[in-house]
């Protein structure tokens, strides 16, 4: 299947994708991006810093990549697209939704620059409603705006519903986000917007609709009149406004593409909550979205979610443009309008693209970036020189060339070299050098090579590879100590209930031994009464020693059964499956913040709450404290 | 089988704590004529080459041919254990799964470990001999200076020779920097000693970052070579004891002007 597809990742951390299959097979972005199938990929939440930038996320080969990060807060947010350079090329570039951020290395704003060079729509004075000034909302690392000669594609992270502290910020930012698209498509430009934009459109793009209406005693239409799903749904062509539509948004723009290619279907989520693993039962919502402007509704050949994929809290979504589409009536190659005039035609490549098609915004030309050049290119590979040289020793067979390593190396040096006229002078300094440095060399590598054919010599990936499950391992070391500095606390208990308990048991059975007096008692028998064993047989069995200093005695048993209880595997209680509860902690404010507690440990089901009698998770409640009191007096 | 005992283990620990921030894993290529490392760092950008000749150990036997493969954080770890008077003693089996390592004090408190080793497959660059348009020796805490210096206000920094002497410039967001050196013959001390030769003027762009990497091997010598020739990688020269080595290379940036 042919088409350029654009997906859309809210990865929750922009490496986060590569401790899950099929990502951490390979872990390189340019994989990722294969198993994806995608051209466009836009990321959100990358959480990270410029500072923090690697080569494997900026240097992807085949790829070039956009940035936003957050001016302010680090390692929050974060918007990322990178696009594969032998299908598109954008001839634009900006990060922000209001256009008051600069370009990198300048002081002039993306809205003052001169038309030619700008994407343009930016909010005009009076357009923005909200109170929260345009370089507040830009700063958080939300937006980035690429333009093809096809369309301008919004890439961008809206901010989440999290508290009244923030519903200025985030009604402000899709204020901004509905403004800018209404002016570029009055400009006459189509837009795809993509990304995480954290609402809601109708009542089938979650589960949570039922315990919503429940708990705040409200119905789906209220639900729906938020303000944030309201402006939303304004945007949307078949979105659902509750009475008057709002002023300057007379008309809806834009197409759900997914919901256009998948008009009825229920539980099409993308996002879950993690910390309640409500994902095996699909209990979820869907916030990530490919939007597209009424002119290129038809471009489409598909569009959909991919639940199955995992990596973050969220799945992918995509959206795959046609090959061939109309424009005005034309059938047009669509690589044609993804590139800048004269770099396709007729979908053929006229041009390669080369560093200078870098746009300023591009994350390649930040400096450390930048101008780079591989070391490998300046040296003369050797790889392949002491096979040669070796066949040649070994069979001086006449395809292979005839001067074994001095010729490539003098021919490579004469290269590198060549500028600088001393060097270059004659011959001799190259026949020269296989006596220095070089030899030195080969001597060194040609045994490594041999082995590398006899050992096999793993790759370094798969060292690699064997990192991670040693972390894992370390971990799961790590887990159950720290489980038994816990219970230090009950140590100090126990043994006071140890010795209370020994008490009555030296009284009962009489039977002392312990660290200390079972030594000093040993050595009275052995001096005093010479028959050692059947003393030791009389101690144990009979229990008729009397013990020295009551006080002092420990019972061996009780003492392996409370370190044991110390050290030993925690128990548990079972939930309404029979298996092992999970203890959580109580994170909530209040009174019992801090508590921990046992519940089932399966996912949540698909009625999002805990269930009696189904597979999911059933209504085991268990407070810690509870438990462990139970345990003490069985 | 590989036997070599350094009298002084710090030169060890010196030039693998050198080396180790900007290699992961390479092979300690061991043979009869000592121990070599050639390795590449993750970008490609800079390569690292070292020759602990076996004039360096006392005494030296490699029968065969060894490839040692070392994780350098591992080692590290290892290392950290000697002391830098220690006697440090290395040995390997001619097919080794680990590395022996021997440290002995002067009041006979040995200590010995094993270092596991790895299968490294790694790429070895034939390094041309090459005369160089400029080579420059200075006290190494000199350019380590200036590397830290320049790299408050840059990512790079255009490395200039000419007959005048050798400056190292660079211009960032908050402004920019440059210091200059020429030629000076300290005869008391000649470790302080500023050399430049110059058969042609040069003029290269490098980044920072990697310098200030290199300058890690500061410890190992009191002074260090540069060498610069158009064209060619960068080289930060580091003596060890005798004519052993520590050698860093480094792409020169791309010039802008193209």
């Amino acid at each position: 299947m042919g088409g350029i597809r654009i997906t859309s990742w809210n990865v929750n951390g922009i490496r986060n994708p590569f401790s899950y299959q099929p990502w951490r097979e390979k872990r390189t972005f340019e994989a990722m991006f294969d198993i994806l199938e995608a051209d466009i990929v836009v990321m959100q939440e990358t959480k990270i810093q410029r500072k923090d930038l690697q080569d494997d996320m900026v240097l992807v080969p085949g790829w070039d990549v956009y940035f936003s990060l957050p001016r302010h807060k680090k390692g929050y947010a974060g918007v990322a697209i990178y696009t594969r350079n032998s299908v598109c090329m954008p001839i634009r570039a900006e990060e922000g939704i209001t256009g008051v951020l600069c370009p990198p290395n300048s002081t002039t704003k993306f809205r003052d620059l001169p038309e030619d060079q700008q994407i343009g729509g930016y909010p005009q004075e009076g357009q923005l409603a909200g109170d929260v000034d345009e370089a507040t909302l830009d700063s958080e690392g939300r937006c980035v705006i690429l333009e093809f000669p096809a369309f301008v594609l919004i890439g961008t992270y809206c901010p989440a519903a999290r508290d009244e502290t923030r519903d200025d910020f985030r009604l402000g930012y899709m204020d901004a986000l509905d403004v800018r698209i209404r002016n570029l498509i009055a400009m006459g430009k189509r837009v795809i917007l993509t990304g995480d934009l954290n609402v809601i459109r109708s009542a089938i793009d979650t589960a949570h609709i039922p315990k919503q209406i429940r708990m705040d005693k409200t119905t789906v239409e209220e639900l729906f009149s938020d303000p944030p799903r309201r402006l939303f749904n304004h945007l949307l062509f078949e979105g659902w406004v509750r009475g008057q539509r709002d002023q300057n948004r007379e008309n809806p723009v834009l197409w759900d593409l997914g919901r256009l290619f998948h008009p009825t279907r229920e539980g099409m989520y993308t996002c879950w909550d993690m910390k309640r693993n409500s994902r095996p039962a699909n209990f979820g919502s869907r916030i990530d979205y490919v939007l597209c402007s009424d002119t290129m509704k038809d471009w489409f050949i598909d569009a959909n979610i991919q639940e199955g994929l995992m990596g973050s809290d969220h799945c992918p979504v995509f959206a795959t443009l046609r090959d061939m589409v109309q424009i005005d009536g034309k059938e047009v190659h669509t690589k044609d309008i993804l590139n800048p005039p004269g770099v396709f035609q007729d979908g053929n490549r006229l041009r390669d693209w080369t560093t200078k098609d870098l746009l300023p915004m591009s994350a390649k030309l930040i400096p450390e970036f930048n101008n780079r050049r591989s070391i490998k290119d300046m040296f003369f590979k050797k790889t392949a020189n002491p096979k040669s040289t070796s066949t040649s020793t070994s069979t001086p067979t006449p395809t292979s060339t005839p001067a074994p390593s001095g010729e490539p190396l003098g021919d490579s040096s004469k290269d590198l070299v060549g500028p600088t006229p001393s060097s270059t002078s004659d011959s001799s300094s190259q026949s020269g050098q296989p006596s220095s440095q070089p030899v030195s060399l080969t001597s060194v590598t040609s045994p490594r090579t041999s082995t590398s054919s006899s050992l096999k010599r793993t790759p370094s990936t798969v060292s690699n590879a064997n990192k991670p499950s040693k972390k894992v391992k370390a971990a799961l070391v790590k887990e159950p100590s720290a489980r038994g500095q816990s219970t230090l606390m009950g140590f100090f208990k126990s043994k006071a209930t140890a010795n209370s308990s020994a008490d009555t048991v030296v009284e009962d059975d009489q039977k002392p031994t312990g660290n200390l007096d079972g030594v000093s008692d040993t050595k009275n028998e052995t001096d005093m009464l010479g028959s050692q064993t059947a003393r030791v047989n009389d101690n144990e069995t009979k229990n008729t020693h009397p013990s020295a200093d009551p006080e002092k005695v420990f019972d061996p048993i009780q003492n392996k059964e409370s370190w044991s209880k110390i050290l030993g595997k925690r128990v548990v209680p079972k939930c309404e499956h029979g298996d092992d509860c999970v203890s959580l902690v109580t994170k909530k404010p209040g009174v019992n913040c801090g508590r921990s507690f046992f519940v089932c440990a399966r996912p949540i089901g698909p009625s999002g709450e805990k269930e009696k009698g189904t597979q999911w998770r059933c209504s085991t409640f268990i407070w810690s404290s509870d438990w462990n009191k139970s345990q003490q007096t069985t | 089988m590989l036997e070599a005992r350094l009298n002084q283990a710090q030169d060890l620990k010196k030039a693998v704590d050198a080396i180790k921030d900007l290699v992961q894993d390479c092979n300690f290529d061991c043979n009869d004529s000592g121990i070599a490392l050639q390795a590449m760092d993750n970008s490609h950008v800079a390569l690292v080459s070292m020759m602990m000749k076996a004039e360096m150990f006392s005494p030296y036997r490699c029968d065969r041919n060894i490839a040692l493969g070392v994780n350098l954080v591992s080692f590290t770890k290892v290392l950290r254990a000697a002391q830098n008077e220690d006697v440090l003693t290395l040995k390997a089996e001619d097919a080794p799964d680990s590395l022996n390592l021997v440290f002995e004090n002067s009041n006979d408190r040995i200590s010995e470990y094993d270092l596991k080793l790895m299968d490294i497959d790694q790429e070895h660059l034939g390094i041309p001999e090459t005369e160089y348009a400029a080579t420059i020796s200075m006290p190494s805490a000199e350019f380590k200076r200036i590397c830290t210096d320049l790299m408050a206000m840059s990512e790079s920094v255009t490395i200039e020779a000419n007959k005048d002497g050798v400056k190292f410039a660079c211009s960032g967001d908050i402004g920019n920097g440059s210091v200059t050196l020429r030629s000076n013959t300290n005869v008391e001390k000649p470790e302080l000693s500023i050399d430049i030769e110059l058969t042609e003027p040069v003029s290269l762009t490098f980044s920072l970052k990697y310098l200030v990497n290199f300058c890690k091997a500061q410890p190992l010598s009191s002074s260090v070579r540069i060498c610069l020739s158009n064209e060619v990688p960068l080289l930060v020269e580091y003596g060890l004891a005798g004519s052993s080595y520590l050698r860093f290379y480094l792409a020169p940036k791309i010039g802008d002007e193209e």
